[in-house]
């Protein structure tokens, strides 16, 4: 029997096990569990607040996420000019900086800084913070990436590109960065989901995102067990929609990959 | 044509070519043949200044090549890799379009139209839309042969065409290029084949430890050669190949 086809039966029948344990003990505790859920879940109030925090997560995860993109190309690219003017060392040096301490320092302790130090007097949002943190943090871990993917390009297609009389940016743009980028989604797609979880630290500075709304209700109810596995649960899931939804880009993006 | 006055090329701090002085002539066809490692690629690289040398000036039609003028002056130097080099995630017709296009030698129209008689030349008009993942070693390097066409250049220059393929396919790359050679096209040809070497060029380069011997002589070079490291080299590799 082929080695993926027995893979799978093993999988799904452990899924099943799973599942068939899992609705044991529901049957079993029903009128528990049910009684958990509806004491937890149910008001409107609790399910708004969940979805709000559910709403500032993603703008928190997509708008960092889209700076970090910008961020990591420009920091990869300015590393990339050949130019050794003094004006140029300067600016190479202090991106470089810049990518030692965000890649140096744990995330929270930026979030920390930038919020209470470095925007002490700032009266505006805190998810702007958030964004801004997360969007530098994430922009040093992409920029080298992106150096990686470009550096998986071989050398001749750059030399291909210039031989038929186009110029460095020219080539740069049509032919090395779109084989970079195809080369850097998979961990792309690795820094957005790593974002996606680590965004649950903004309650630190008091942004309200879906695990701090979790976190409300578990004090508000003092029923730590369900909300909290229930949180899990929700993560979970999210991050494996996420993961499946960049499989399928990543299928598409290699059907003309190099042989 | 192309002209190299007193060329010197190294990288860090090994000379590669050593002073070399050598002009190709419009119609010229010409070999470069000479043991591994021994400067042939540095030699047509340069040509082009993909390397660019230490000392010494390489002039197009008398004009020096340099920073400023590179992109320009490439546009009339065509150039074919060992690897093909076909942008992969392009269809062959992108590929072919990508440069010209660009850089407003032709519109699109125009462009389009005449890959497909060069396509068409090469044999291969029918994969006009494939992507080079799906073509032959042979058929990737036809294409790469027609995309530096399409540029229309004044020279050519082939950095050992055939060495990448498998044997079948090294014939179709071949008369591709035995093609060119008998419409006139200017060509420089790095090849380990020598039996093709004999037949089309008109002058030889040798390359041996930094030097070039250049000799008109083909026949004579090939059956009897006056350097004494060609003798060596040539009498170490099969004459029929």
């Amino acid at each position: 029997m082929k080695a993926g086809l027995k893979n799978k039966i093993v999988s799904l029948s452990m899924l099943g096990i799973a599942l068939g344990i899992f609705v044991t003990l529901y049957l079993f505790n029903f009128k528990a569990i049910n009684d958990a859920l509806v004491l937890n879940f149910s008001s409107k109030k609790t399910v708004e607040q969940l979805f709000e925090g559910l709403l500032n997560t993603a703008l928190v995860t997509v708008a960092s996420f889209a700076l970090g993109l910008l961020l990591g190309m420009i920091t990869c690219l300015v590393e990339k000019i050949d130019n050794d003017s003094w004006w140029m060392m300067a600016i190479k040096n202090i991106f470089k900086i810049y990518v030692s301490v965000f890649r140096g320092t744990p995330m929270v302790i930026q979030l920390l800084i930038i919020y209470f130090v470095v925007f002490m007097d700032f009266t505006g949002s805190a998810l702007l913070i958030a964004i801004l943190s997360f969007g530098l943090n994430s922009g040093a871990y992409v920029s080298e990436i992106f150096r990686g993917g470009i550096n998986a390009v071989p050398k001749g297609q750059m030399e291909a590109s210039r031989s038929l009389g186009l110029s460095y940016s020219s080539s740069m743009f049509h032919v090395i960065l779109p084989q970079a980028f195809r080369n850097a989604f998979p961990s792309l797609a690795n820094e957005f989901i790593t974002l996606f979880k680590e965004t649950s630290i903004v309650g630190f500075i008091g942004a309200v995102d879906l695990s701090l709304a979790f976190r409300k209700l578990a004090n508000a109810t003092f029923d730590y067990n369900t909300v909290y596995i229930v949180m899990g649960i929700v993560y979970f899931l999210l991050v494996y929609l996420f993961t499946l939804l960049f499989k399928l880009i990543e299928k598409g993006l290699s059907k003309h990959a190099r042989t | 044509m192309l002209e190299l006055k007193n060329v010197t090329v190294s990288f860090n701090d090994q000379t590669i070519l050593e002073d070399i002085s050598l002009e190709v002539e419009k119609g010229d066809i010409i070999a470069i043949i000479g043991p591994s490692g021994g400067g042939k690629s540095t030699l047509i690289r340069t040509m082009n200044m993909l390397v660019t040398p230490k000392s010494g000036e390489v002039l197009f039609k008398g004009e020096a090549l340099s920073k400023q003028n590179i992109n320009k002056m490439r546009e009339n130097i065509g150039m074919v890799f060992q690897q093909f080099e076909l942008f992969p995630h392009l269809t062959v017709l992108k590929n072919m379009i990508l440069a010209p296009v660009k850089l407003k030698k032709m519109d699109k129209v125009t462009a389009i139209e005449k890959a497909k008689v060069l396509l068409d030349r090469v044999g291969l008009l029918d994969k006009i839309n494939a992507y080079p993942g799906s073509l032959s070693g042979g058929q990737k390097q036809r294409i790469a042969i027609a995309r530096a066409l399409l540029m229309n250049p004044e020279l050519m220059l082939f950095d050992e065409p055939t060495s990448a393929l498998d044997p079948e396919m090294v014939k179709e790359v071949l008369d591709v290029i035995r093609d060119l050679a008998s419409q006139g096209m200017t060509i420089c040809i790095v090849t380990h084949m020598m039996g093709f070497a004999r037949e089309v060029a008109n002058k030889v380069y040798f390359v041996h430890d930094k030097q070039v011997y250049e000799t008109s002589d083909v026949d004579g070079f090939f059956t009897n050669p006056d350097n004494d490291r060609a003798k060596d080299f040539l009498s170490h590799i099969n004459p029929n190949n």
